[in-house]
């Protein structure tokens, strides 16, 4: 919440490089997160401070590198008219890999095997953030060439809406 | 399928003088700031509200089932719900009726279920998984708000902004549910559903009074954006689209792909991240415990005695 309180001032006077470096480099430190959280466990060092401290940074970078670039796009690619559909065409992928997820993840609790359950968050977060950093460098693409208009740059997008008639 | 670049709708200019008189209301100057606030507010007790409506349900649901293969399927029966909820969406949320009905549905199920939980506990099964159903357009509902609201240079701070609303509000969420659970008496624990309903009420006058739109006006664009004068710039290309359309415009891009599948693994790893309080408590709490026994010091003969 505090880094998306400091994006407030800053986000919409960005340079489009500047929003793909906040982007990728969150997406980064999220992964790296999730991944010193698996190694702690695997080595025995894990204790609740430090669970917390890892919690507390997965949770900070995912949530910035997930909402601003979702949120953004959602809005200004499916428009006035289409926003809800686009939000409910990516939540049903969401929800449906989660279901799976989930399950997957009370399995492995129920049988004590928290290696896997670290292994399952790490993976799904390193490809979460492949995704996310092909996204973005789509989108740096996307804003130099104008051909669709840009998503993460939005003061420069105006007037850059092309019609699909 | 064109791409050429288009210019500023006409209809913008040749709708102004045909202002509804009921939008005048509204502050002109302020109109930014009126909108991002109101629009944080309504996450913000919208979120708070049904996030404290769903966790109210959960012991009752347990409670009324008593079983604990029951208990253990919910989650996926609830999940399965909530996925049909969005699939419906997709269906009928881009036609204008589709859309207030997206607002109705996605605000006055926190009522619904409030209102259900107060009789029987035996009926919670059906009531929760009807709010499942109807919860799912709650972000949806906050996305066409801001997609309806919010001029497009304002964008990024705005979605800040409302992300932030959106967690507080699931902090409120526990907050409020612990005050349900505090008291089991009825005075206490009625007040979130009076809650609940003005924020319908609320939501209702948005609808009537801001997205709703005659049959004569044949565009999409509500008549508060050409009021307020914001997003005075070209159309969006989807403004006039079908949903068949609009889907195969999705398709046809990258960046859809690949914020789709950002989406989804990042809400994979999120509902994983959900099992972690089991591993707190069982793994780490219990080697706490353990390890700070062992430096406790022996007790001494005197202190045993």
């Amino acid at each position: 919440m505090t880094a998306l309180a400091g994006l407030i001032l800053v986000y919409d006077r960005m340079s489009d490089f500047a929003r793909f470096v906040t982007t990728v480099s969150n997406a980064v430190v999220c992964v790296h997160a999730a991944f010193v959280g698996l190694v702690l466990h695997s080595h025995g060092a894990m204790s609740l401070s430090a669970f917390y401290a890892v919690i507390f940074v997965l949770g900070a970078s995912g949530a910035l590198a997930l909402t601003m670039p979702l949120g953004i796009f959602t809005v200004t690619f499916g428009g006035p008219r289409h926003t809800p559909t686009l939000a409910n065409v990516l939540d049903v992928a969401g929800i449906g890999l989660s279901a799976l997820a989930a399950y997957s993840a009370g399995v492995f609790c129920d049988r004590g095997d928290f290696e896997m359950l670290w292994q399952q968050i790490c993976g799904f977060t390193l490809l979460g953030v492949i995704a996310l950093s092909a996204f973005a460098w789509n989108d740096l693409r996307a804003a130099s060439v104008a051909a669709h208009g840009p998503v993460l740059v939005t003061p420069a997008s105006q007037g850059q809406y092309t019609s699909i008639k | 399928m064109a791409t050429s670049k288009t210019e500023a709708s006409p209809l913008v200019a040749e709708r102004l003088p045909r202002i509804p008189i009921r939008y005048g209301w509204l502050p002109q100057r302020s109109h930014a700031v009126t909108a991002t606030v109101t629009l944080c507010l309504l996450t913000l007790v919208g979120k708070c509200v049904g996030d404290a409506a769903f966790l109210s349900t959960m012991p009752a649901v347990r409670d009324a089932t008593g079983r604990s293969e029951v208990v253990t399927v919910l989650p996926s029966l609830g999940t399965a719900v909530y996925a049909l909820g969005k699939v419906l969406g997709v269906l009928f949320s881009s036609s204008v009726r589709g859309r207030s009905l997206l607002v109705i549905f996605g605000t006055t199920s926190a009522v619904c279920l409030l209102a259900f939980t107060h009789g029987s506990y035996a009926a919670m099964l059906p009531a929760w998984l009807v709010f499942r159903l109807f919860s799912s357009q709650g972000w949806p509902c906050f996305s066409m708000l801001v997609a309806n609201w919010v001029d497009v240079s304002l964008i990024g701070q705005v979605s800040a902004l409302l992300n932030i609303a959106w967690e507080v509000g699931t902090g409120g969420a526990e907050f409020l549910f612990g005050l349900m659970l505090d008291d089991s008496g009825e005075e206490r624990w009625r007040w979130p559903f009076y809650v609940a309903s003005a924020y319908c009420a609320t939501m209702v006058l948005v609808d009537v009074f801001v997205l709703h739109e005659s049959a004569a006006e044949a565009g999409y664009r509500p008549p508060l954006l050409d009021t307020l004068a914001l997003g005075s710039g070209p159309a969006h290309p989807l403004q006039d689209a079908s949903l068949r359309e609009a889907l195969r415009y999705f398709c046809a891009s990258t960046r859809f792909w690949l914020i789709l599948a950002t989406n989804a693994c990042f809400s994979a790893a999120i509902y994983s991240a959900y099992f972690m309080n089991v591993y707190a408590v069982d793994a780490l709490d219990a080697t706490d415990r353990e390890v700070r026994a062992a430096r406790r010091p022996p007790p001494t003969e005197a202190a045993a005695h």
